[in-house]
């Protein structure tokens, strides 16, 4: 009986705590310095791919869900050959 | 004549209106506090507050499709939510809410309102039982068990109160407060009251006939759109009531300093209203059996227990 009026009074005083809840839209979250967000592969204003297949993505990717692969153009200019995201293992 | 005929009608639509829009205005106010005791917002998002939410969960639960299930009983099935509604508006009739402001002033007024509050055990059994479906009928059979068995002592530990201001009619009893509220004295029929009433209305931690998790819906599980709409209005306008009912007969009804008494009246039973909440907020579902042997074995004889003492002391000082 007596824990019953404990519960009561305990769900009482947390009248005063702190919400956990985040009014999302207006208030937003705590991004790191270094949150990219969902993966995407940019483009320049052209249309075309603007990746040059440094690798560095594939490398950083602790999944290992990106998969390319590199080739030159007749300019010398990098381009992936191939240019794969698993998403069936991609764990953003 | 005129003028009273008219005055008479103010007070019963006024009553009528007022009680209604509580119970509406009690789904906004209960998930906020919920969610105040929970560390979460509850609905703040439709106008002011989240306060038109309730028009919006109106206008939703209008805009539901009214369905009456091909096995069920129709006419049962169809009356049974109002049942819930007329029992309790009629015992709204009885409530004093200011000096000479009741709709009647009914001499047996507390015999009134237990003998309504029986007839609204009508109400959840027969919708759980014309719904034709195993768990609105488990719900129904829990419904009826519990509210029988609650409604014994519920009259029982009215009836210090009843002694003590020797007459059923509530405003003689909130006069008889006028030195001393009842919830001292009688504060073991307070306590007694206050839980036969959660069970009366159904809500947290007596909650059995609903029981989500375990029976779906309930009693009922099988209603949509304003007949479930009913059942819910119907549970607010319950818990009004006991609020109310507790604010005459324990906490003094319409007494108190400065205000005038139609404030006081409310304030109390707003702030009781709140203690309902806080029990559903805090408290888990007893089990059938626990709730069964917590009223006939605890709550019966704190009841009778009340009742002798208050009896005798009052023979004791004549």
């Amino acid at each position: 009986m007596l824990s019953v009026l404990q519960t009561i009074w305990g769900v009482f005083l947390h009248m005063f705590r702190r919400r956990v809840t985040v009014q999302y839209p207006e208030q937003q979250v705590y991004h790191p310095p270094r949150f990219r967000g969902r993966i995407i592969l940019s483009r320049d204003p052209d249309g075309g791919e603007r990746c040059v297949a440094c690798y560095l993505c594939s490398v950083t990717c602790p999944v290992d869900c990106i998969a390319l692969q590199a080739t030159e153009d007749e300019h010398g200019r990098r381009y992936p050959a191939f240019f794969r995201i698993n998403f069936s293992r991609c764990i953003f | 004549m005129l003028g009273e005929t008219i005055r008479l009608l103010i007070i019963v639509f006024g009553v009528l209106i007022v009680a209604l829009s509580t119970a509406a205005g009690l789904i906004w106010l209960e998930r906020r506090l919920l969610g105040l005791w929970q560390d979460r917002y509850g609905p703040n998002r439709v106008g002011p507050f989240g306060l038109l939410q309730v028009l919006a969960d109106m206008i939703k639960v209008f805009a539901k499709e009214d369905w009456t299930p091909p096995f069920a009983d129709a006419v049962v099935f169809v009356v049974a939510p109002a049942v819930i509604i007329v029992s309790v508006a009629m015992s709204f009739t009885i409530i004093p809410f200011a000096p000479g402001t009741a709709v009647v002033d009914l001499d047996i007024g507390v015999l009134f309102f237990l003998g309504m509050s029986s007839f609204g055990a009508y109400s959840v059994a027969l919708a759980g039982w014309a719904s034709d479906n195993k768990y609105s009928l488990l719900g129904g059979l829990r419904a009826a068990a519990q509210m029988i068995s609650y409604e014994v002592f519920m009259g029982l530990s009215l009836m210090g109160v009843v002694m003590q201001a020797g007459s059923f009619n509530l405003s003689t009893i909130v006069e008889a407060q006028r030195n001393l509220w009842f919830c001292v004295p009688q504060i073991l029929g307070l306590i007694v009251f206050a839980q036969a009433g959660v069970a009366e209305t159904r809500r947290v931690p007596f909650d059995l006939p609903e029981a989500e998790s375990e029976l779906v819906a309930g009693y009922h599980s099988e209603y949509s759109g304003m007949k479930f709409g009913m059942f819910f209005v119907g549970e607010y306008l319950g818990i009004t009531l006991i609020s109310a009912l507790m604010t005459t007969l324990f906490f003094g009804g319409w007494m108190g300093p400065v205000l005038p008494p139609i404030v006081w009246f409310s304030l109390k039973t707003l702030l009781l209203i709140c203690v309902f909440v806080l029990l559903r907020a805090s408290l888990p579902r007893l089990r059938f059996d626990q709730l069964m042997a917590y009223g006939w074995k605890v709550m019966l004889p704190l009841a009778l227990l009340n009742l002798v003492v208050t009896g005798g002391i009052l023979i004791a000082t004549g």
